[in-house]
Formats: C-alpha cells, structure tokens, sequence
C-alpha cells in the first residue's frame, strides 16, 4: 500500500515536472541556418504540442502550414528544429501573435558558418522526431557571442510564485477543514451520541 | 480571445471567492482567538462580529480586489514583451 502511494506521488510530480518544462520559457543561443515553411499534417497524436486551431496562424484542425527555424549550434553541430505559431490566448500563456514578424527576424538573423551571427532564441516545448513536434521559438536576439549565458530569472520567480501559491491552497485547505469540516464532524457525532442516549433510555439500556 | 476574457473572469471569479472566504475565516480565528487570550470587555460574539464588520470596511479586504488587476496587467505585460519588444 505504501509503495503504490509513493507510485502515485512520484507519477503525479512526474507529471508536474513535465508540465513546467515543458511550458516554462528556455534560452538556446544557436546560429539560424535555414527557414522553411512546411505543410504539415497535425494529428491526433501531436495536436496537444501545436497551436489551436483558433489562433492565428493555424487555421485548419489537420493540415497547416508551420513556420520551421533551422538551428546549428556554436560547436558547429545541428540545433533544434525550432516552428513559430502564434500560441492564441489560452494555453501556453505567451500571447504570442506576432510569428510573422519573428519570422523575419530570423530571417535578418540568418547566416553562414564563414560569418555567423549568434542569436538568443527563447522557446518553450520539445523537441521529438517521432511526434513530429517542435519547441516554438517565442523571441529571438542577437547576442554578443557563442558563449552567452543569461541567468534564467523569470522561470525562478515564476517557480517562487508557483510554489507560494501551492502553499497557500494547502493552508486554505487546511484552514477549510479545521474550521468547517472538523465541527461538523464534531456536530454529527454529537448528535449521534445524544441519539443513542435517547434510545438506550428508551430500551431501558444504560447508554 | 472570447474563451480567455470568460473563462477568465469565471476563473478569476472563483479565486476571488476561495481567498476572500479563506482570509475571513482566518481572521476570524484570529479575533476568537484574541478574545479567549482575555483583556476584552462584553460577549465573544460581538467582540467577533464587531471585529468582522470592521474587517469587511477594512483596506486589507478591499486590496483583495487585486485579483482582478493583476492577471490582467500580468496577460498586457507579456503579450507586450513578447510581441512589441
């Protein structure tokens, strides 16, 4: 019994890590090789990692165009595959709707291996080959060289929040429980023991 | 758009009651509280409710109307640092 608990816990924080990684922004500093504009077909295994339908720049539930981004990194090897879709307004919350302008900046970005060009580019997703899925590239920056780093600040105090405000739903909770559940408890076996009273007097029964 | 300005509000709604409903009760466990530690004059009871009637007038109560501004400033800020910046 102990053992499927901590099954359960370990699968839900699983589930938890993912989630934030998946959604939470990255810095990938890379050189933009190439662009691309591709037809593709979103299924039902992959529709969950691209923009809804209602966003704006995916119009049809099954075949789309997606804006792809070509990467190499600074040790010359093959970046990410990064698309640009406009993200709508629901999840993840970017409020991305600017792809076409991101678009050309990768554009002005791109270069050669001769003369390269760093630039930042921050994403949120994952890249898999055999869901067809791309991280989405959400801003893009030139940076002073191959080496840049940045400390991620944001995703700190977006944890902090995150943790603070898991911690104030437990004490609601538990403030909930102590001050509405316990005394009804309380009240029913109250009751219950009156009850009981009542009838042991009734039957003749010492209660 | 329509789904997030809903879907929002309802959401924000909610949360505004869950806190609002939490911070009263707290406070109120609080108030008891102190009456129980002794120094107060007159009836449990309206030591609470006195209390309480002060507390609902009180800025404490009405910063909680913050919930409604702030993911709205919060969806303005990052729409504008991701698209316009």
């Amino acid at each position: 019994m102990r053992k499927v608990k901590w099954a359960i816990w370990g699968f839900l924080a699983l589930i938890v890590v993912g989630l934030l990684h998946y959604n939470l922004p990255q810095h990938d500093v890379v050189r933009i090789t190439g662009l691309d504009n591709r037809q593709t077909t979103v299924s039902w295994v992959n529709k969950y990692f691209y923009a809804s339908p209602d966003s704006g720049t995916a119009e049809s539930t099954t075949n789309r165009y997606v804006r792809l981004i070509y990467t190499a990194h600074p040790d010359g090897s093959t970046g990410t595959v990064f698309r640009n879709e406009d993200t709508g307004w629901i999840w993840p919350p970017y409020f991305k709707y600017d792809s076409s302008s991101l678009q050309a900046a990768a554009a002005n970005y791109q270069s050669t291996d001769a003369a390269p060009k760093w630039v930042q580019i921050t994403h949120y997703g994952w890249r898999i080959p055999i869901l067809s899925i791309y991280p989405n590239a959400v801003r893009i920056a030139a940076v002073s060289g191959p080496d840049y780093t940045a400390f991620p600040w944001l995703n700190v105090i977006i944890l902090v929040v995150l943790a603070a405000a898991a911690l104030l739903a437990r004490r609601m909770w538990l403030q909930f429980w102590e001050r509405v559940v316990d005394p009804a408890v309380a009240d029913v076996q109250e009751a219950r023991d009156r009850t009981r009273g009542w009838f042991a007097r009734l039957f003749g029964r010492k209660p | 758009m329509l789904q997030l300005l809903i879907g929002g509000f309802i959401a924000v709604t909610v949360l505004y009651w869950l806190l609002s409903v939490y911070f009263r009760s707290v406070h109120r466990e609080d108030l008891e509280n102190r009456f129980d530690a002794g120094g107060a004059d007159g009836l449990r009871e309206d030591f609470v409710r006195q209390g309480m009637a002060t507390y609902d007038h009180s800025l404490r109560k009405r910063a909680l109307r913050l919930v409604y501004v702030v993911p709205v400033v919060l969806i303005v800020a990052i729409a504008y640092v991701v698209n316009h910046s």
